[in-house]
């Protein structure tokens, strides 16, 4: 039996746990090297892939908020927290919360339609039958890093609706800003 | 020397075993397969990886360039079974990554899907399935870097290594 040096029982052979630790420590830095050779032509791969794309992503970008959110266009989606406050007064907003269902009924903005991010498929006929042409939607969810609004206001958009906001954080500055909410499934179930 | 460059790029195992190079066919396909939605939709990687709220903002569009190549390279590689040792440490490292970055995720209570935090039981179970996933992904990883690291190694006896 040999013990983890590779000797034998009475301390004998002890070349045969040197070479062994020896082949090790070769291989682990054999393994470093290539591993490096890997990253390298990895990376040179992926610069490569990068720069010959039709739309290359650029290799620092701004995950601001104001930058997050913009249309194809350039413009930016998102409403001032005052502005949407001022139509809600005047009754020419709708809101739609993208966040998931069971987080819309434990509570949101009044009059806010249910539309998950996660399952848009299911609202999308409803949707364009049913959104409002003389009132601005204004999509929001929940959080600083939240972009199920973002995506699903360039998800309608997409479908050809112009008069689409996102509300950036909505939910928490929503009630931050002492403002009423509804409980419930509410109109969106 | 053609016999060296020969071993370098292939590695002392040379015969890799069923379990072995089932391990290997196994993680390889799925980093080509998990890579090829990512090469194609740069910018939608590059929102999970926002998502993930681990990587400082400058990082993240490096992180959603480089990374799927690595995982492509790696996938590859693991595949045709050559830089044997570097594959090997690559994907333990990486799985480990991946691993850590969902588990720390799942322990803050952030729902990475929805890219916000959510402690609802519905956005707990899938990361959970996620954290279940990755960690039968390192099991063969670590075999591998087990037999290609741990083994006897020495060159000219292949023969008698695995």
């Amino acid at each position: 039996m040999a013990d983890e040096c590779g000797r034998g029982p009475l301390g004998l052979f002890p070349a045969e746990g040197m070479k062994r630790m020896k082949s090790r420590s070769a291989a682990l830095s054999r393994g470093l090297l290539q591993a490096g050779i890997l990253l390298l032509v990895a990376c040179v791969a992926g610069g490569a892939m990068n720069m010959v794309r039709s739309s290359p992503l650029p290799w620092v970008a701004d995950w601001s908020p104001g930058t997050r959110f913009t249309a194809p266009s350039g413009e930016s989606l998102l409403i001032p927290l005052q502005d949407a406050i001022a139509l809600f007064k005047e009754g020419r907003i709708l809101f739609l919360d993208a966040r998931p269902a069971a987080q819309y009924e434990e509570g949101h903005i009044p009059g806010a339609w249910s539309v998950p991010w996660q399952s848009f498929d299911q609202y999308v006929e409803r949707l364009m039958a049913e959104l409002p042409e003389d009132r601005t939607v204004v999509t929001y969810c929940d959080g600083e890093h939240c972009a199920l609004s973002g995506d699903l206001a360039r998800a309608l958009r997409e479908l050809g609706y112009e008069n689409i906001r996102v509300l950036h954080n909505g939910w928490t500055r929503w009630r931050e800003a002492g403002l009423p909410v509804e409980r419930g499934d509410g109109r969106g179930s | 020397m053609r016999q060296g460059f020969s071993d370098y790029f292939q590695g002392a195992w040379r015969d890799p075993g069923v379990l072995g190079l089932g391990a290997r066919l196994f993680l390889g396909a799925i980093f080509v397969y998990a890579c090829t939605d990512k090469i194609a939709d740069p910018q939608g990687f590059a929102e999970a990886v926002y998502n993930y709220q681990i990587l400082p903002d400058s990082l993240i569009n490096l992180t959603a360039i480089f990374l799927p190549w690595v995982e492509m390279v790696l996938g590859i590689c693991l595949i045709l079974g050559i830089l044997r040792e570097g594959t090997a440490i690559l994907a333990v490292l990486l799985l480990l990554v991946f691993f850590g970055a969902v588990l720390f995720n799942l322990a803050r209570g952030l729902d990475i899907n929805c890219g916000c935090f959510d402690t609802s039981p519905g956005g707990g179970v899938s990361m959970a399935w996620i954290v279940a996933r990755d960690a039968v992904f390192l099991l063969p990883s670590f075999y591998l870097l087990k037999r290609t690291l741990a083994r006897d190694n020495v060159p000219g006896r292949g023969e008698k290594t695995l």
